[in-house]
């Protein structure tokens, strides 16, 4: 019986875990979807280069160094947007998320969710619905609350 | 000698129980029951048996099917995604615009924190008004 249920813990982790990347295999093929993939080899190589520091305005060579996916879907098909949001919410559901922070103004509306293994944030997922445009931005590797801050320094809205 | 007497007791002992005429018929129905109803619960422990077999082989295979369904997608090479940029430049760019996209939002719901709390701290400055007047 224990065996069964460590068996049926794994398989819901394993689901969870190919879950996000899945919802991006899904849309990603859709036609008008806006979409971009950078991969952790990607990630792994930008923060051995050292000579990519491109902006003052932001500070993200040490959020870089540590991350290891970025996924964003963008589109305006209405069919795609109800289809995006069910699945999204499906997704949420059956994670541990967190919801960071919600942000509504005016025709915007801005979810952002996250996931975290002690101080750690493992994911973080940004969901906006604006001006007829739904967006999923999805951030995957190891980010301190101190990294969002310092990447938040000096950016205006 | 006492086998002879002891047929004798039991002659003279017997003599007086009546033996009904169909007793071998019956006996010999009741022997014939008895022997189809044991033949008719081997049937039914052999069937049950091949129930129990047919319940396991099923419950084996949706366990195979819904495994299958969970790890082979993963694995098909066709649903790997490709990366969108080929260059580590371009891919900066890249995710340098993203991040400032998700710094502005979340400093957009910082200051709505702020706005909120000045409004709350100046609602309490009214209301301590309000008090001492």
């Amino acid at each position: 019986m224990k065996k069964l249920i460590l068996i049926a813990f794994t398989c819901l982790l394993t689901v969870t875990a190919f879950g996000q990347s899945r919802f991006y295999k899904k849309f990603s093929g859709y036609e008008g979807m806006t979409k971009v993939y950078i991969s952790p080899s990607m990630f792994s190589l930008m923060g051995n280069d050292m000579q990519l520091e491109l902006t003052e305005d932001l500070n993200i060579a040490a959020l870089i160094k540590n991350m290891s996916g970025l996924y964003v879907l963008s589109t305006s098909n209405k069919g795609h947007i109800a289809e995006m949001r069910k699945d999204f919410n499906d997704m949420v559901k059956t994670g541990e998320f967190e919801v960071l922070m919600e942000v509504e103004d005016g025709t915007e509306k801005v979810i952002m969710y996250l996931q975290k293994q002690e101080d750690i944030i493992t994911d973080l997922f940004i969901c906006a619905d604006e001006n007829e445009e739904f967006s999923v931005i999805y951030l995957a590797g190891k980010m301190t609350s101190e990294d969002l801050k310092e990447m938040m320094k000096g950016v205006k809205n | 000698m006492e086998t002879d007497r002891i047929k004798k007791i039991m002659d003279k002992h017997y003599k007086e129980i009546e033996v009904p005429g169909d007793l071998e018929a019956k006996l010999s129905a009741t022997i014939d029951r008895l022997a189809a109803e044991e033949s008719h619960g081997v049937s039914q422990r052999h069937s049950r048996r091949v129930t129990l077999w047919k319940v396991l082989a099923v419950a084996a295979s949706v366990t195979i099917i819904i495994t299958l369904a969970l790890f082979l997608p993963v694995r098909d090479s066709h649903l790997q995604i490709a990366d969108t940029f080929t260059n580590t430049r371009d891919a900066y760019l890249e995710t340098e615009e993203v991040l400032l996209y998700v710094s502005s939002l979340m400093n957009k719901g910082v200051d709505k924190v702020s706005e909120t709390q000045k409004n709350i701290s100046a609602l309490n400055t009214v209301n301590k008004y309000i008090e001492i007047q």
